[in-house]
């Protein structure tokens, strides 16, 4: 049996999870100087159930991709060493700056709130720079660094989308009328770093050209797109309306910006399938010997429906609006 | 083979210089008969790891281990008798605050040293498995590691000498 397409929908599920889960914390975290002090206290308690557990999904996506696929893992975390590097000490400062923002007072909080923004800010800027390098192939130069910059950019407006909309269902009053205002923000962000993703792939590698300018396939290929857009005015209007009473469908609004991520997604992972390294290395060029890949598909079958119910168990558990005073 | 407790190891000559031995103890430990054979390092030549690091590291990691083993035993006995908590002992208490990490990277310089020049005993070597990447590269994650370690412990200690000013409530 050819495993290598398993488990790349299960990196690729793994990575599409990390995305959306730990994107609203990450975002929640890019948005707290936009807060009052009491709010920034709501906003770390609506995240604090959920928040590092998120983070098991991108050790699970690395994880398949060193087990499963080690030559792409050796090409991929290679190339993107620094960025890494840097997303690791952005997520190491935030992890640390979140416990100690509770115990500390005065000039001390505020400190660690800053740290706490300055490293979700770098984790979720320098992923950003991750896929911008990736996409391109890692082609070396000035105008592709500053490519990889823009997506890192733009993965942060994702991040601050995601963060807003997971306010606006886990809050009340005040903060979610303003995370609702936030949450359009985040939607012009997101809508720019996907047009220009978009139009950067297919202009940097042929092969994903052809894919998607390939009639009458074209016509079918941009419901993809289409949907995309859809999704993005509808959520421009939910939070329009959202804003006229104190409660409504509040899980709208995360849900449809996940539809977004997920829409995206897709479209990339039809755009390089089957390369792990766009144009270089194919999932089965680079997957491990089949021997591995057995003993890897046994512990996945184990492990992923633990990681899922333990997920889903939690966020029934501390599901509904967040309540303050969670750790003071 | 004896066990030695303290030496300068002498790499260009192969022997210890200053060492203080107990006899048989060595063969004892690791064969379990004071006669025992240890086969000695130059049987791996030339795929043998540095001596020094290795030596000093198995001693900190297994010296200090030791010295809390006998620091928390007297502390419990002496707190069990109702001995009031010295001034003296208190001290060494607090010298101790950082000896488990101490011990656990002495430790982990003893197995990472110790098995070069091997990444995977007999299969893959370091040198082998090293990426594409650039000395500049290495340099500037290690130093942004560094900074931030030591950011993160100078708030750990400011976190625990806060905490025991303020006593137990």
């Amino acid at each position: 049996m050819d495993l290598a397409p398993v488990f790349l929908i299960v990196m690729g599920a793994a990575v599409l999870a990390y995305v959306v889960l730990d994107g609203f914390d990450l975002g929640v975290g890019m948005l707290m100087p936009a807060a009052t002090g009491e709010e920034q206290s709501l906003m770390v308690a609506s995240i604090g159930p959920f928040w590092d557990a998120n983070e098991t999904w991108l050790v699970l996506g690395v994880g398949v991709l060193l087990s499963a696929f080690p030559a792409a893992h050796g090409v991929v975390l290679g190339a993107l060493y620094l960025p890494v590097a840097a997303m690791l000490v952005g997520l190491m400062i935030r992890g640390v700056a979140f416990e100690m923002r509770m115990k500390a007072h005065g000039w001390h909080r505020d400190l660690w709130n800053w740290l706490f923004w300055a490293g979700s800010f770098a984790a979720s800027f320098f992923q950003g720079v991750m896929l911008g390098r990736y996409i391109t192939g890692f082609e070396g130069g000035f105008g592709y660094w500053l490519f990889a910059m823009v997506v890192g950019a733009s993965l942060c407006g994702g991040y601050v989308l995601l963060g807003a909309t997971w306010l606006v269902y886990k809050t009340e009053g005040e903060l979610r009328r303003k995370a609702l205002a936030w949450a359009r923000w985040g939607l012009l962000w997101v809508a720019l770093g996907v047009a220009l993703v978009s139009l950067a792939t297919p202009m940097v590698s042929e092969t994903v050209r052809d894919k998607w300018f390939d009639f009458p396939r074209t016509l079918w290929l941009m419901i993809l797109p289409a949907a995309t857009v859809a999704i993005g005015i509808a959520l421009w209007r939910a939070t329009r309306k959202l804003e006229a009473g104190p409660r409504g469908k509040d899980l709208l609004p995360y849900g449809l910006a996940v539809a977004i991520f997920a829409l995206s997604f897709l479209g990339l992972a039809y755009s390089i399938y089957p390369y792990v390294v766009i144009d270089k290395l194919t999932i089965w060029e680079a997957a491990a010997h089949p021997s591995a890949q057995k003993v890897i598909f046994i512990g996945a079958v184990i492990v992923l429906p633990l990681i899922i119910g333990y997920t889903i168990f939690s966020y029934r558990v501390f599901g509904g609006k967040a309540r303050e005073k969670l750790y003071d | 083979m004896p066990l030695v407790l303290f030496a300068i190891p002498n790499e260009q000559e192969k022997r210890n210089d200053y060492s203080i031995e107990l006899p048989f103890v060595g063969s004892l430990i690791l064969t379990h008969d004071v006669k025992g054979e240890v086969k000695g390092i130059e049987a791996f030549e030339p795929d043998r790891p540095p001596v020094a690091p290795l030596f000093f590291g198995f001693r900190i990691m297994v010296g200090v281990g030791m010295m809390m083993l006998l620091v928390s035993w007297y502390t419990a006995w002496a707190t069990r008798h109702g001995l009031p908590a010295r001034r003296w002992l208190l001290w060494v208490l607090s010298g101790f605050t950082f000896s488990g990490w101490i011990a656990t990277l002495a430790g982990w310089i003893v197995t990472e040293v110790g098995r070069q020049p091997w990444l995977v005993q007999g299969v893959l070597r370091t040198r082998d498995a090293v990426g594409e990447i650039t000395g500049a590269q290495l340099g500037a994650s290690l130093t942004g590691y560094v900074l931030t370690y030591a950011g993160l412990l100078l708030a750990y200690m400011v976190v625990i000498t806060h905490m025991a000013g303020k006593g137990s409530e």
